[in-house]
């Protein structure tokens, strides 16, 4: 967990985040261009998990600060961090590729073997805050049972429904569902002091 | 129906729509629940959703390619153009500088009418502009048409006279190179006196090429060249000259019977003249 430091160093982060989102809707581009510095190397990684192909992977980079720039006015801070909105607009963009034809491309890759030993180092501004927090969603990810954590990521990174999952694992309806509430009742609580802004 | 604690079955619905993986129509029914108002669910859904954000930190960071920045800065800017007024995209990294800021949506409710208003004023003063202009253009297009059609016909006049000039040349050229060539001038006499005519000769073929600066000729004249014996004047034919005074002509040489003296240009009648009617206007000996 991170220190009180960090913790203090998050939140004026965050604040700092949501005073930029706020210039972004108002027009102004150096807004959008700091967040873009700020962020880039950690949604571009979300953005490649997802798809396993760099080439639509930037595209879809694209398409996700466009679509902040358009949207940034719709933030809604209650919803979800600053980031965590980024990264829910990627997730969501990326995903709409996969599905629009290029699922062959998906990446197979379980999370272990694209985890820490592939991160590449981050930019100053995304470094201590976007580290820390890194490491504790991870380190989350490992609490759960393998079973639970494959049917998370199976959700989060390819986009399937209960029932895809459960025919892509060979498992019952019922058990993928069990897994899935289980596995996100666990992260909720492992990740509360996170999701409550006490990290 | 709402509900006053979590149960297992909404539970779990709430963190597969948070993770997008319930069906459409499922989907569609628990939103339609949350629409009823059951704030359970709501909250359970609202927490769910915060982890599903944090998930994307497990992903490892990766570098996009710098050319990427480029492209979202031509892309935001063409975007700007199109929807608002907007501060400009910041070379790589600089500092967070607060600007003047129009806001992407400023209209209000009150405000409407006068936007409206101004809107059509706005769109009448541009399309009377835009008139005037097109107006304006459709001149100048005209007058620049005129004019170049006008250049078209000056270069097409200047095209043929270099052309005639060209066969002038060639000619001359062929009957100096004949073998026994000879080259005659003619002085300018009384009414002419600047006048020079040229007449080179072709012995061989026996012609005549003439080349003539005299004055430009009156309407309805021409100028005459003459064979001059010591008692007769002979027509060997006309000369035309343009409004400079330029002629040019071809004849035939005189017949070698004739004992040839001098050779005259006098201005005669369109036509010519069956013996010369005017002063001379060029004169020269040929002594044959």
């Amino acid at each position: 967990m991170g220190s009180p430091r960090d913790s203090i160093e998050k939140r004026e982060r965050d604040q700092d985040w949501i005073e930029l989102i706020k210039k972004v809707s108002e027009g102004d581009q150096s807004a959008l261009a700091t967040l873009y510095d700020a962020t880039n190397r950690l949604i571009f990684g979300l953005i490649v998990r997802i798809l396993g192909d760099r080439a639509t992977a930037e595209e879809v980079l694209l398409d996700v600060y466009t679509q902040v720039w358009r949207q940034a006015a719709t933030y809604d801070r209650q919803r979800g961090a600053p980031l965590a909105w980024f990264m829910t607009i990627a997730r969501s963009r990326a995903i709409d590729r996969l599905r629009s034809g290029k699922k062959e491309q998906q990446s197979k890759e379980p999370l272990e073997a694209v985890g820490e030993a592939r991160d590449i180092r981050l930019s100053p501004e995304e470094d201590t805050v976007i580290s820390e927090r890194k490491k504790l969603v991870r380190s989350a990810l490992d609490k759960l049972s393998p079973e639970q954590r494959e049917v998370i990521e199976l959700a989060y990174y390819s986009g399937l429904s209960h029932s895809e999952i459960a025919t892509q694992l060979g498992q019952p309806l019922g058990t993928v569902k069990t897994r899935t509430r289980l596995g996100m009742i666990k992260l909720r609580e492992m990740l509360r002091p996170v999701l409550e802004g006490q990290i | 129906m709402r509900h006053d604690k979590v149960n297992e079955q909404e539970q779990e619905k709430a963190a597969l729509y948070a993770l997008g993986a319930l069906s459409q129509h499922e989907a569609r029914a628990f939103e339609h629940h949350l629409r009823d108002g059951c704030r359970v669910c709501e909250v359970e859904l609202i927490e769910f959703e915060k982890v599903v954000g944090e998930l994307g930190y497990a992903s490892p960071a990766a570098m996009p390619p710098p050319y990427l920045r480029d492209l979202l800065t031509s892309r935001i800017e063409r975007e700007s153009q199109y929807d608002l007024p907007a501060t400009a995209f910041p070379e790589h990294k600089e500092a967070i500088t607060p600007m003047p800021i129009s806001p992407r949506r400023s209209f209000t409710r009150n405000s409407l009418p006068w936007a409206v208003a101004a809107s059509l004023a706005i769109f009448a003063l541009v399309s009377l502009f835009a008139w005037q202009q097109a107006a304006r253009d459709a001149s100048t297009l005209q007058s620049e048409l005129a004019s170049a059609r006008s250049e078209s016909d000056q270069l097409r006049a200047q095209a043929i006279r270099e052309n005639e000039k060209a066969n002038q040349l060639t000619e001359i050229k062929s009957a100096l190179t004949s073998p026994g060539a000879r080259m005659v001038t003619l002085a300018g006499g009384k009414p002419a006196p600047a006048s020079t005519v040229r007449i080179y000769w072709d012995v061989q073929s026996n012609r005549w090429v003439v080349e003539a600066d005299l004055p430009p000729p009156p309407e309805g004249k021409v100028y005459q060249l003459w064979f001059v014996t010591s008692d007769a004047k002979i027509s060997a034919g006309l000369i035309k000259a343009d409004h400079e005074g330029h002629g040019f002509a071809i004849v035939s040489g005189p017949d070698k019977t004739t004992r040839l003296a001098a050779a005259a240009i006098t201005l005669e009648p369109e036509g010519g003249s069956e013996q010369p009617t005017s002063e001379i206007y060029a004169v020269g000996e040929v002594g044959i």
